[in-house]
């Protein structure tokens, strides 16, 4: 077919147009001339200004877009695709006065073909410039350049974004529709689609609500000023990013072009990168750029949309999950009001409108009420309102640096756990030794079998004090105890401090190179330990060693006389970082007094505690929890070994009267699932824990578990001091949210989550958490530097407290701020991953993939490979051999997670690789290929499978593959496996091989038994599922599919629900030509016939499926009892082959048609298939061919006669044609749940309203965001359709 | 207008009363209580200062009182 041909019309001339063309084909253009339109600018006109206004007409104006074609007869077209040829010269090209630029212009020539269009801006020397337009008289006259001067003026006045009509896609020719939609696709990949913070787990429901705020009538007007569209939406583009940290965003704009008298709104993506770090303007100038690029690109939504969703896991919203429509004010004569104005569809996640109403802007946010929080988005506007406002009156200063958040917003949202009692000026150890004279006979401490009293522990903390004194330790001299946790390691931490030093923990059993680097570092003076761990001391170190079995000097009540400064350090805590050498914190006395005495409060401490600290030694927090229940005159059971059975510890805690325990989160699960299953709990007061993130099934579990009345979630870096955030709840307490929330700050502390900008973030907005007041520590000893880098000034505290010079801890941690105020801990800075410009946190997914049955780890990474950066998931937990577990938890995933957090999969581990140092070894991590490569490559058995296997491997690209290997998890795919048939087929001819049977048996070893076997080959029905109790579900194919786009759906209705699915008539090797509908349907009818006569079951029909369903629901009436139909997307087949539909060809293109179908049918492969195709039809039929042919945008394809060509797929469709051309869809009383893709109806496909045909028919379920060809395997699918057979099959059974 | 965006952004050295250093990017405002300590730099090299001249940590009052 020639190229011409097959063009699509564009737009006929009109006569003026004709004329004028016929004139330039004989080469004589008078009577008219070129056109020209002449404009002086004085120097009031900023070039750069001018410049970009004129190109932006030159570039959207249709005088300036045109193209012109001639068709075979001679016939013209015109064609606005913006690829004219216009010679264009900008300032400082030229230069002269207006009489030069006239008289240059008027000896130019343009030429329809070569140069329709000029355009000189002259600069004239004084700062004035003169513009000369020069066009054919084919593109307009006067009338055309007044458009040009509106249009010009309106970009030179800053003007708002000016929209043109939206072209119709067929106006288009071919190569620039795709020119401009591979435009938008590079703009939409680079672009993330934004998206307000939403609920954890979002309610599937579709009901709506809405918002409003009227911006006042100043700020109004001077939006109004500098453009409203302009300006709201470049507002919007820098809230979005702020709410969610991305630097390329997408959002949808509506457009409205004006003044149109038919529909025409359109829905274009704005992509856009904003810049935090320049001021409002430029953001201004960024907006109008990008929107005159998008204009020059226009096209219909749907087309858009459409090329989006044919993406394999393409969001359901690709233009953008926030739309923005602005609404112009429309002046109407006095005395009228308009009460109501139509509103934009609610489509998006957040529909966002600003209405004009004359005095003021209105803003209203229509949002979906399952996801966002109603308060969150009215909050969402006042913050778009305050950036108008600031970005307005400020239009230079830094975006990213206006505030959000107002004053008190700030002050409550970061405000600690209300204390207000007055800090006790003691240091921790004075406090505690002031018991030792009130309650001196009291129990103090219960390890093992000892038992020491508040007396005694101070009695021999002084004694060792005054040793240590006299061993030269003092104020900031440090002090390491390496003795084991236990009664004797606080008694040697309270003398170290009682002298004045500063005391180092050092675990003794930890490893020998973390402990020589804790002993040196630091400058330690004096080591105390035990002689047992003596060997375990480095060579040559300058301390002096104190054994505490040396150590005979009598208990003594009086303790040495030391004054406590508060800025002097009171221990030194070394972190246990991932990487490098472990730090060492150093904390001083006045925060970390202050500290404990207020989380005692907080914590409700009272003389009567009696505290089970689970917690190491070597973190601050295991510390906490014995100084506190001893500053408040209580005591404390510390057990005597690492290993505590959870059975030993819950009888610990029995036995010993305990009422609180702090325990680490990773050891409480353990316990609560132990508690749970004895039913052993002892009745507790207070449970605290922390150290890492909580799930919420854990949370659940300890809470209904664990007997407790209060649960602390505790949370704080070594930096921090101890636990400078908790979470205190009653037990039973539910929350929203992956982890459980870190709380509040303690103490005089204030907890902050802020951006990049170091800008708090808005509540539900991602940032980084922050801590800040006197409750931080030091810094790191000997690392000014790495102290300077984390310990930042704190920009708040001047303000909300009145403080000056405080610092900020800078955590590393990322957190929000909930609804209620609390913060949520979401993962690590250094771990957050981005993909395709989306922010994930692995530790999102990963909590997901731990609230799984059986996950017991998990672990998400981006892996890059080869360049790709990929998101992987690790488990442990379910069986590893087990391929299956990891595809069934990432289905799991897919119905919680958005889909760009998807891992691509989701790997299980018998155990997590672990380098020496018992940390997680990641570059052991295996990566997912080596799943598909780890084949158990059985090696073939005789001629058959060796056969079948080397096609295998060959279409699969597993060379590994043996013959137990199963062909689906290696990589096969629904289109090789018709491959490897036909191929199969052409060995074993005399055996009908089908796709039945390689679903059925898709091993080698299995298709090599059924050759053998005579008679196992050939079936067209297979059990997707053969068991359940439900009755059968019978899945009818669609055009040219197999059955195994079923499966998804028959995982999600489980295993109750068996189904059986058809083989599509079109991959039957017997197939005859011009069969009826019902001679197709025959052999499903049978099957069906046997299995289930007289028993409920139900069908489902896909695509023209949904015809044969129908059909065989016809022929089995009163045999079945049929519960439903299900018709997904059901088509009718369209005019194109009635039988009595008489096609109409133009003069001389039926003959044209004909020849080019010869022409062709000389080159294809597939000659004989066609033949008999065409043979088979009647003389209506072939004109219809024809015409069919004609209508075919592309030209005719012979890349057959391959299983996945589109030859093969276009001869199918006129196959199936010729069997539904003569079928009639007959009313039939059934129930029929139906169901549509967003997509088709967008494409205005003809799907066929069952109501019309049945009384038993509802109207159609619409899912959107998918198409025809995925609404199949699309979750939202499955549950609407499982809920719809749920209730057919209610009572059955 | 735009303003042209620097290739790598400036910092500068702060002190407050207490003689305790830190760092802060050189277009966010300095917090009541803290001063200047030298000229704008990039971060390395205002982390080499720091390390230079914040040789002993502790802070000012604690210093006097040893002393």
């Amino acid at each position: 077919m020639s190229k011409d041909f097959l063009l699509p019309p564009g737009r006929k001339l009109n006569s003026v147009e004709r004329r004028i063309f016929a004139h330039e084909q004989v080469g004589e253009l008078a009577p008219f001339a070129p056109e020209i339109l002449a404009l002086q600018f004085d120097d009031s006109h900023d070039p750069a200004q001018l410049i970009s206004a004129i190109e932006n007409v030159l570039s959207q104006h249709p005088a300036f877009t045109a193209r012109f074609a001639t068709l075979p007869g001679g016939d013209a077209l015109r064609h606005q695709d913006g690829q004219t040829v216009l010679v264009y010269h900008k300032a400082g090209h030229k230069a002269g006065t207006a009489d030069q630029a006239l008289a240059f212009a008027r000896d130019l020539r343009p030429a329809i073909a070569a140069k329709p269009a000029y355009a000189d801006l002259w600069t004239d020397g004084q700062g004035g410039h003169v513009l000369t337009l020069v066009i054919h008289p084919i593109l307009g006259d006067d009338g055309c350049f007044a458009s040009v001067e509106g249009m010009l003026s309106q970009f030179l006045a800053g003007d708002d974004l000016v929209a043109l009509p939206v072209p119709n896609a067929d106006d288009l020719s071919r190569t620039e529709r795709a020119a401009r939609l591979a435009w938008w696709a590079d703009q939409m990949d680079n672009h993330a689609i934004a998206r307000l913070p939403h609920r954890a787990e979002p309610t599937g429901s579709t009901a709506r609500f809405q918002v409003q705020l009227d911006l006042d009538a100043d700020l109004s007007q001077a939006i109004r000023q500098a453009g409203a569209e302009t300006t709201i939406s470049a507002a919007m583009s820098l809230l979005l990013s702020r709410y969610g940290g991305q630097s390329a965003l997408r959002f949808a704009i509506g457009i409205n072009a004006a003044d149109t008298t038919v529909r025409s709104g359109n829905l274009l993506p704005l992509c856009l990168g904003p810049d935090l770090t320049t001021g409002f303007q430029a953001a201004l100038t960024a907006m109008r750029t990008y929107w005159h690029r998008a204009q020059a690109n226009a096209l219909p939504s749907e087309l858009l949309v459409q090329e989006r969703l044919t993406r394999e896991n393409a969001d359901p919203l690709p233009l953008g999950a926030i739309s923005l429509h602005c609404q112009a004010f429309r002046p109407l004569p006095s005395g009228v009001t308009r009460l109501q104005r139509p509103r934009p569809p609610s489509a998006e996640e957040m529909v966002l409108t600003a209405e004009d109403r004359g005095h003021v802007i209105r803003m209203t946010a229509n949002a979906r009420q399952g996801l966002l929080e109603p308060a969150l988005v009215q909050r969402m506007l006042t913050h778009l309102q305050r950036i108008l406002q600031q970005g307005l009156a400020q239009p230079d200063a830094p975006v990213g640096r206006m505030p959000l958040l107002s004053q008190q917003e700030l002050a409550d949202l970061s405000a600690p756990y209300p204390d207000d009692t007055p800090a006790d000026p003691r240091a921790t150890h004075e406090i505690i030794a002031a018991h030792a004279a009130r309650v001196a006979d009291k129990v103090a401490i219960i390890c093992g079998d000892t038992q020491i009293t508040h007396g005694d522990m101070d009695a021999r903390a002084n004694a060792l004090a005054h040793r240590l004194i006299s061993m030269g330790v003092g104020a900031e001299v440090p002090v390491a105890i390496m003795v084991e946790r236990g009664a004797e390691a606080i008694i040697a931490i309270l003398a170290a401090l009682k002298a004045g030093g500063a005391y180092i923990p050092v675990e003794p059993d930890h490893p020998a190179s973390r402990n020589h680097h804790i002993l040196t570092d630091a400058g330690v003076r004096v080591v105390l330990t035990r002689r047992q761990y003596r060997d375990k001391l480095p060579d040559g170190l300058s301390a002096e060693i104190l054994c505490l079995e040396d150590v005979t000097d009598p208990p003594r009540s009086d303790a040495p006389d030391v004054t406590i400064h508060p800025d002097q350090l009171a221990y030194i805590m070394y972190t246990s970082g991932s990487t490098g050498k472990p730090k060492g914190v150093a904390v001083e006395h006045g925060p970390l007094s202050h500290h404990n005495q207020t989380t005692a409060r907080v914590y409700e401490m009272s003389e009567e505690s009696r505290e089970l600290p689970f917690l190491p030694f070597s973190s601050d927090g295991g510390h906490e929890r014995w100084m506190v229940p001893l500053m408040m005159g209580g005591s404390v059971v510390v057990p005597d070994g690492p290993l505590w059975t959870p059975e030993q510890t819950l009888n610990a805690m029995r036995e010993h009267g305990c009422n609180n325990a702090s325990i680490p989160t990773t050891y409480l699960q353990q316990l609560a699932e132990w508690a749970e299953q004895t039913d052993s709990a002892p009745p507790m007061r207070l449970y605290s824990f922390g150290g890492e993130g909580l799930a919420q099934s854990t949370f659940d579990l300890l809470s209904r578990s664990l007997n407790a009345k209060l649960l602390i979630n505790g949370y704080g870096p070594t930096e921090t001091i101890m636990t400078p955030m908790v979470w205190k709840v009653q037990a039973g307490t539910k929350f929203e949210g992956v982890y459980a929330p870190i709380g509040r700050a303690v103490g005089d502390r204030r907890a902050y989550v802020l951006d990049a900008e170091m800008m708090p973030c808005p509540q539900g907005a991602v940032g980084e958490v922050y801590l800040g007041g006197t409750g931080v520590a030091r810094g790191y000893v000997g690392k000014p530097d790495v102290t300077a880098d984390r310990f930042v000034p704190d920009p708040f505290g001047p303000e909300l407290d009145g403080t000056s010079g405080a610092r900020l801890y800078r955590t590393g941690d990322l957190g929000r701020w909930r609804e209620d105020g609390t913060i949520e801990f979401v993962g690590r800075v250094d771990l957050q991953v981005k993909i395709n410009g989306y922010r994930i946190e692995p530790g999102e997914i990963e909590a997901a993939l731990l609230a799984q049955p059986l996950v017991s780890e998990a672990l998400v990474l981006l892996r890059e490979d080869g360049g790709t950066k990929r998101l992987i998931a690790y488990v442990t937990g379910p069986e590893a051999d087990d391929p299956a577990s990891g595809d069934a938890l990432l289905a799991a995933l897919s119905a919680k997670l958005p889909r760009h957090m998807l891992p691509e999969a989701v790997m299980v581990l018998d155990r997590m690789p672990t380098n020496p140092n018992a940390k997680l070894d990641r570059a052991a991590l295996p990566l997912p290929e080596n799943r598909s490569r780890a084949a158990k490559g059985v090696p073939a058995e005789g001629e058959a499978e060796q056969q079948i296997l080397a096609i295998w491997r060959d279409l699969i690209d597993a060379p590994a593959m043996g013959v137990t290997d199963d062909f689906f998890a290696m990589g096969g795919r629904s289109l090789t496996a018709l491959k490897a048939l036909a191929r199969m087929r052409q060995l074993w001819p005399d055996r009908a091989l089908t796709i039945a049977d390689l679903f059925d048996a898709p091993t080698v070893r299995g298709i090599a038994q059924r050759i053998s076997d005579t008679g196992q080959t050939g079936r067209s029905a297979i059990a997707l599922r053969r068991t359940g109790t439900q009755p059968r579900l019978y899945c009818f194919p669609g055009l040219l599919v197999s059955t195994r786009e079923y499966l998804r759906l028959t995982d999600y209705l489980g295993a109750d629900q068996p189904v059986t699915g058809f083989l599509c008539h079109s991959l039957n090797e017997e197939k005859r030509l011009n069969v009826s509908v019902a001679d197709v349907v025959a052999e499903y009818v049978d099957h069906i016939r046997r299995e289930s006569a007289g028993q409920p079951c139900a069908f489902l029909g896909w695509s023209w499926g949904g015809l044969l369903a129908w059909e065989a629901a016809r022929q089995l009436q009163g045999q079945v009892d049929l519960r439903l139909i299900g018709m997904v997307d059901v088509c009718d087949l369209g005019r194109d082959f009635t039988p009595g539909a008489d096609p109409e060809f133009a003069p001389g293109e039926r003959d044209q048609l004909e020849r080019e179908l010869q022409e062709w049918l000389g080159k294809t492969r597939m000659r004989p298939q066609w033949d008999r195709l065409i043979q088979a039809m009647d003389a209506e039929c072939y004109a219809q061919f024809l015409r069919f042919i004609g209508n075919e945008a592309e030209p005719l394809p012979f890349d057959g006669p391959e299983i996945s060509s589109r030859e093969h797929t276009f001869w199918v469709l006129i196959d199936n044609a010729l069997v539904f051309r003569r079928h009639r869809v007959e009313a039939l009383d059934v129930p029929v749940a139906s169901f549509s893709a967003g997509d088709s109806l967008s494409r205005g496909l003809n799907l066929i309203d069952w109501r019309r045909l049945s009384v038993g028919a509802t109207p159609a379920d619409i899912v959107s965001g998918t198409n025809h060809l995925h609404i199949i395997g699309e979750r939202a699918f499955h549950e609407r359709f499982k809920t719809r057979l749920d209730a057919a099959f209610a009572g059955v059974g | 207008m735009t303003q042209p965006i620097p290739a790598q952004p400036l910092w500068r050295v702060l002190r407050n009363h207490e003689g305790r250093y830190s760092l802060a990017l050189f277009h966010h405002d300095i917090p009541a209580g803290w001063q200047q300590i030298g000229m704008p730099a990039s971060k390395t090299d205002c982390l080499q200062r720091i390390a230079q001249d914040w040789t002993d940590m502790r802070p000012n009052n604690l210093k006097e009182i040893m002393a």
